[in-house]
Parts: C-alpha cells; structure tokens; sequence
C-alpha cells in the first residue's frame, strides 16, 4: 500500500499535467495549420489531434467542475499507487503524442502519415490512461475523508 | 508436247532459283546496306517526344549563336555536343534522347531545386522525397517543424528542330517527366547528328517543366505558368555559362 495523498493535490497534479503539454500541443498545431503546414489537409491534422486529447481533458475539466460545485470541504486521502500510475501513464502517452510532432523532421515519413501510423501505438494507451484515470477519480470520490 | 512441259518446268526451277538468290542478297548479311534505308531504319527506331510537346512552366530560345561551331559547318551532333558539356559541367551526367520532327529533343533527369530556382546541392538534388534533417540545428529544426517542406522539382528539354512549334493542352504529371529519362535513347543517333543545323532555319528551345510539391503528404503538380522564367531557370542552373563559354 502507497503513502495516501490529499485528493485536492493529485487532481491538481493530474489537471495541470494533461492542460499544460495539451495546450502547449494545441498551440503548436494551430501555429502549423497558420503557417500551412499541412497545405490543404489540416483538417486531417485536427481529425487527429482532438480525439487525441480531448477525450481525456473532458474527463478531467467534468470532475473539476463537479469539484467546484459539490459543497464538501472535507479533504480526502486516496491511495497513492493509483494516483501515481495514473500520471506515469498520462506522461508516457503526453510524451509519444508529443514525440509524433516533434521527431518527424528527422525522418523521410510525411507528418500525416505518421499520425496516422502513430494510432496503432497510440490507440491502447489511450485505452489504458483513461481507465487509470477512471480508476483514480472513482477511487477518489469514493474515498474516506482524511482523519 | 512432253518437251514443251518439260521446257517449261526447267525455266520455273530457274526463275525460283532466280528469285530466291535476289531475296538472300536483299536481305543478307554479305550485301552493303543503302545508307539511306539505314538511316531511316535509325530514325523510325528512335522513341518520339510527344509532339506538340505538353505544356512547360517556362521556355527561352537560346541564341543560335551559343550553339554554332566557330567555324565550318554545324552539324546536330555539334549542337548536341555543346549541350551536353553545359549540361555534364553542371552536373546533369544523365540524359536521354527523342526524335521531334526533323530534330531532336534531349531530357534532362528531374533534379529538385531551390525555391530561387538554383539546383539543389549535394544528394538531395536528385532525391524526389522531402529529406530529413541531417545536421541538427535550431533554426532548420524549427523550420521544419513549423512550415511545411515544399519541393521544387525541374526537368529541361531542349528541342532543336526548323520546324515552328506550339505546346499542347496537355499537363504531364511528375512520374511521366521521370520516365522521359529511361524511354529515351542514350545517345543522339547518327543519323540525327548528321543533319546540318542551319542557323536561319533551325532554333534550340529550352522547355522547362517545374513541378511543386507544396506539403510532403501531396504528390507534386506542374506549376503552369511556372514561377520564374525560362531565362532564369537556365542561368540559375548554370546552363547559360556553360553555353556561353
């Protein structure tokens, strides 16, 4: 069994991994698709981009919400373990959406293409992240307050 | 009336006999060949450059005066000779060629080339997909990153004939340009290199085919009109110095 961590700090944790490297990404794709980048295809670059993250940021900014209307001041202890694979796994899959940008100018495999190509791996840790995600925040709401 | 078949039997025998030696001197190997037919025979063997040519991005008609021997007569092969050393100092070392009525046309190999239209240094000039970074630097990395790797890609064809000449409707892709290179022959024929290039009649025209890539995700188009004329594209690619030499 893991040190309990406060609920509050890892959802924070947890918030502020998945918006900043998805609003840094974000960022980067909307200055390629100003600079044409994709030329004519930037819609495929979005049909990428968004399921890719945008699934997960939802899950994330629905639990704050609900965060900030519920009136509950009690602060509650989850089990770290969870906490900490969940952010292990949100890393890794930030770090290999990023890497898709950020090693095609060293290869000859057009930036589309390597989107594309990039599902196969993308696909199961997408599926594992949030079912860690998941996890955790069930966990979370369920858990005791802290005594 | 026995004689008489027999007669005429002996002089059927002979007219075969007859007609078969003409057939084996004809066609045999022991007899010279007309020189005329020879050529002919070259000329019809030669694989032809769409004619009208297809649309180009750019054209320039070099001065005959670039082309002609100093002295004496100049001859196809001559011109081709001068065309070919511009070319070879430049580094075009591939070529091929195609008959066009009463002339020819050489192709060069499609190079890939600088926006600015100067040909492309190093390996890259004849690779035809967008390269990966080789030497790591910040400014190249960002670029790459950021904007998209447009290609420019050119193919030049010269064409020396007399006869006056419009181009077609017709828009070639990037892979049909490419197959110029191996349709063509290797070298000019001799029957063509014999013919007399006569400066009042005959003309060299450059036509330049200048495909664009505009991502590396689409496949190259011809830029018709093309970006830069035809007088830029043979100065940026060091044909007119050759030429001028």
């Amino acid at each position: 069994m893991s040190k309990p961590l406060s609920v509050q700090t890892c959802k924070k944790r947890l918030s502020a991994l998945w918006f900043l490297v998805g609003a840094f990404l974000f960022i980067i794709v909307v200055i390629q698709s100003m600079l044409d980048r994709y030329g004519d295809r930037v819609e495929d670059a979005w049909k990428w981009f968004l399921p890719t993250i945008m699934p997960t940021l939802s899950l994330i900014v629905g639990v704050l919400v609900i965060d900030i209307k519920s009136s509950e001041k009690v602060t509650k202890m989850v089990d770290g373990f969870l906490f900490w694979l969940a952010f292990c796994l949100s890393a890794i899959y930030l770090v290999i959406v990023a890497l898709t940008f950020f090693i095609q100018p060293f290869t000859t495999t057009p930036l589309l293409e390597l989107m594309h190509r990039s599902n196969l791996w993308l696909g199961p840790l997408q599926g594992l992240t949030s079912a860690s995600l998941g996890a955790f925040f069930v966990k979370a709401e369920s858990a005791d307050p802290k005594k | 009336m026995k004689a008489r078949r027999l007669l005429i039997e002996n002089r059927s025998v002979v007219l075969l006999t007859f007609s078969m030696l003409v057939m084996i001197l004809s066609f045999g190997g022991g007899c010279p060949r007309n020189t005329s037919l020879s050529r002919r025979e070259q000329i019809t063997e030669i694989p032809h450059f769409p004619w009208p040519p297809p649309q180009a991005s750019a054209t320039y008609i070099i001065p005959n005066t670039l082309i002609i021997s100093k002295s004496g007569v100049t001859r196809l092969r001559d011109v081709d000779e001068r065309i070919t050393v511009a070319l070879s100092d430049h580094g075009y070392s591939e070529r091929s060629y195609f008959a066009v009525p009463a002339g020819y046309a050489q192709v060069t190999r499609i190079e890939q080339i600088e926006i600015d239209g100067t040909s492309m240094k190093g390996d890259n000039r004849w690779v035809q997909d967008a390269s990966p970074l080789s030497v790591f630097s910040l400014q190249a990395y960002l670029k790459a990153l950021f904007l998209a790797p447009r290609g420019y890609f050119r193919v030049i064809v010269f064409i020396i004939t007399p006869i006056p000449f419009s181009q077609s409707d017709t828009k070639i892709t990037r892979e049909e340009a490419m197959k110029w290179l191996s349709s063509g022959l290797n070298r000019l024929p001799d029957s063509i290199g014999e013919m007399e290039f006569s400066s009042q009649t005959f003309t060299c025209s450059a036509l330049v085919y200048e495909f664009e890539r505009p991502t590396e995700s689409h496949d190259p188009t011809i830029r018709i009109p093309g970006r830069l004329q035809g007088l830029v594209h043979l100065e940026r690619a060091g044909l007119m110095e050759g030429l001028r030499k």
